[in-house]
């Protein structure tokens, strides 16, 4: 009798209980929210609005592992911290799922890197989700994994990964409509967050305002760079929210471009709630300024 | 202690040699101090650290870590320990090798790591000047509470040594290693925001051979981090200790009761520029009251590998002349920097 009633609990739980994620970045807790739907409960490690590059390993992070199913690293170094968080969590039955497992990679270092070169990304650029054709690689992999985590819903994974992928399509065809204004414009970044988004859309990154990944700006940095917007024309200096405006509004005083904030993950700025709410946000900051000079 | 030494070496060696894709991450540290007190100046306060950590399998993780000084001494096995994090049921998790336990903050917390330079000296009195570290076991339980509750439990082959500790113009003396002890830790850590923590632990020590001697330790943390540039903590850690030793024909010696702390204020700006003040006291250091106060302030402008800092203190030793100390440090790191744990 007894062990009746525990089994029909055990169903019971177990019929209810979500798959628990936890994914480093806000982009992927998204992306694993659209292809979960109804059965998992998403949380992320970094706030949207963080540096994705230094994110402090804290107890109340490994608590929140503690009690997960799936982990959603974005790898390729990126967030190395994720280790450290993850063993804190003592949970030997996590799956850690590596996002970036079948993404084509740009600007991996072809001779050996150290760091006279900056806080160089080593197996190349990790901010590939900003590409959309990489958001669907993502949310393959993600649906891939939940159906193995959680094979009763199969289906509705496979539906609900047709749905984003859907909305994606719909979005890259108007996207060229709407923003085809952009291809072939140069912008001034902070920071090498935008090689995949520039690949997509056809941008081109003239410089950056570190002078080497991680380095803060010099004066003969911002020196040079003022040369360059002014030779080249450069008309859009853009940040991700998390660095300082100094040297962005010292260039901006200095050459009349304008900056703009990029939302280099969701919910990093207002309207950047959902992963393709956050592309269009940036594409359309991006024009405005582009298109007000 | 011999043989852990020759094993690290061998380790060392292997990786070096090793051209594999499961290389361990390999770090070294290098410092230099220069020590300005009365009328004295020294700067032969060198010292390489040797770090190797990676993963033997996907549940266990070693951390190794060798310190040299330039004087001469031999390499010293600071830590070589097998972590088992997420191996274990129930969220146990275990440590083995040469360890420090998890035993108040500073305890395990690397120094250059933090920001004051010098070890506080109540902390090398009741700690040892290497704070405590010897072979043995911990284990550790994160209990099944909605938030963060971890205890900690270590069996060390060796207590805190007994030492007469030194002030700047007073001569180092010889110390020896007593018995086993054990300790335990019970810590909590609570998010006040997405941007402020807090963790605090209480810790308790006793030696198992030997005379009576225990110790007790509060220790409070809080972070404030509202930014990349920013960031400001608070780290203080109240000690207590008694003891008595066993005499002939029954009778005891009872230790002279010591009570002490630290309190260390770091603000961190512009992301390369800290400062901030540490104050330390104790009741009871070689038969006076000591106290004193530091100022520093620390630049670094590539993260972690490269670290000016520079220390200003006032020390007061019982009927001394308080004597003022003046602190320099250059720091340099080479090889992966780990995320920093709270
Ligand atoms: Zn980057």
């Amino acid at each position: 009798m007894i062990s009746r009633i525990l089994l029909i609990m055990l169903l019971a739980v177990s019929t209810q209980a979500k798959v628990n994620i936890v994914a480093s970045l806000t982009d992927l807790a998204d992306i694993a929210r659209q292809v979960g739907g109804k059965h998992v409960s998403v949380v992320s490690i970094a706030r949207g609005s963080q540096d994705p590059h230094y994110v402090e390993v804290l107890p109340s992070s490994m608590m929140k592992v503690k009690r997960a199913d799936m982990y959603l690293m974005v790898g390729m170094e990126l967030d190395q911290w994720a280790e450290q968080i993850i063993d804190g969590s003592r949970n030997r039955q996590l799956r850690i799922v590596d996002c970036s497992s079948d993404i084509e990679r740009v600007n991996v270092p072809t001779r050996k890197v150290d760091a006279s070169m900056g806080d160089i990304h080593p197996n190349g650029n990790p901010h590939y989700w900003l590409d959309p054709e990489n958001g669907k690689v993502i949310a393959r992999t993600i649906a891939s994994n939940l159906k193995v985590v959680d094979p009763r819903h199969t289906e509705e994974y496979d539906n609900n990964l047709k749905v984003f992928i859907d909305s994606i399509d719909e979005l890259e065809a108007h996207w060229a409509m709407t923003y085809s204004s952009l291809n072939g414009k140069s912008v001034i970044y902070y920071h090498d967050t935008w090689p995949y988004f520039n690949r997509y859309f056809g941008l081109t990154a003239t410089a950056f305002i570190e002078p080497k990944p991680g380095i803060m700006p010099t004066p003969t940095h911002l020196d040079h760079l003022i040369h360059i917007i002014n030779d080249q024309h450069i008309k859009v200096i853009a940040m991700e929210p998390y660095f300082s405006q100094q040297a962005p509004a010292f260039l901006s005083g200095k050459t009349g471009a304008t900056i703009v904030h990029m939302a280099q993950s969701v919910g990093a700025e207002e309207n950047t709630e959902t992963y393709q709410k956050m592309l269009t946000y940036n594409l359309e900051v991006l024009m405005k300024a582009l298109n007000s000079q | 202690m011999r043989i852990i030494y020759m094993l690290a070496l061998f380790i060392s060696f292997s990786v070096l040699n090793a051209q594999t894709t499961v290389n361990p991450d390999i770090s070294v540290i290098g410092q230099l101090e220069g020590n300005y007190a009365g009328d004295a100046l020294d700067l032969n306060g060198a010292s390489v650290e040797l770090v190797f950590q990676g993963y033997v399998n996907p549940f266990a993780r070693v951390d190794v870590f060798l310190h040299k000084h330039m004087d001469g001494l031999p390499i010293e096995v600071e830590e070589a320990v097998l972590s088992i994090e997420r191996g274990l049921p129930f969220g146990l998790a275990l440590r083995a090798g040469k360890l420090r336990p998890d035993f108040g903050k500073i305890n395990v917390q690397h120094l250059h790591t933090l920001p004051q330079i010098a070890l506080p000296v109540p902390v090398g009195q009741l700690l040892g000047e290497e704070k405590w570290g010897a072979s043995g076991l911990e284990s550790s339980w994160l209990l099944p509470f909605p938030w963060y509750n971890n205890l900690s439990v270590a069996y060390l082959q060796n207590g805190i040594s007994e030492h007469h500790h030194h002030t700047a113009n007073s001569e180092e003396s010889e110390e020896e290693s007593p018995g086993a002890a054990i300790s335990a830790r019970y810590s909590t850590f609570f998010d006040l925001s997405s941007i402020t923590h807090i963790e605090t632990g209480l810790s308790t020590y006793r030696l198992l051979d030997g005379p009576d001697v225990n110790i007790f330790i509060l220790d409070v943390k809080y972070k404030w981090r509202p930014d990349k540039y920013r960031s400001l903590f608070w780290q203080t850690e109240l000690f207590h200790r008694n003891g008595y030793s066993h005499l002939d024909e029954g009778l005891l010696e009872e230790h002279p009761q010591i009570n002490a702390g630290y309190m260390l204020v770091n603000y961190q700006f512009k992301k390369v520029w800290n400062t901030g003040a540490i104050a330390d006291y104790s009741s009871n250091l070689d038969g006076a009251v000591y106290q004193s106060v530091g100022l520093f302030v620390g630049f670094s402008p590539a993260e972690e590998t490269t670290v000016f800092r520079l220390l200003i203190k006032q020390e007061q030793h019982g009927e001394e002349d308080s004597q003022l100390q003046i602190q320099t440090q250059l720091l340099w790191s080479l090889g992966p920097h780990k995320a920093h744990q709270f």
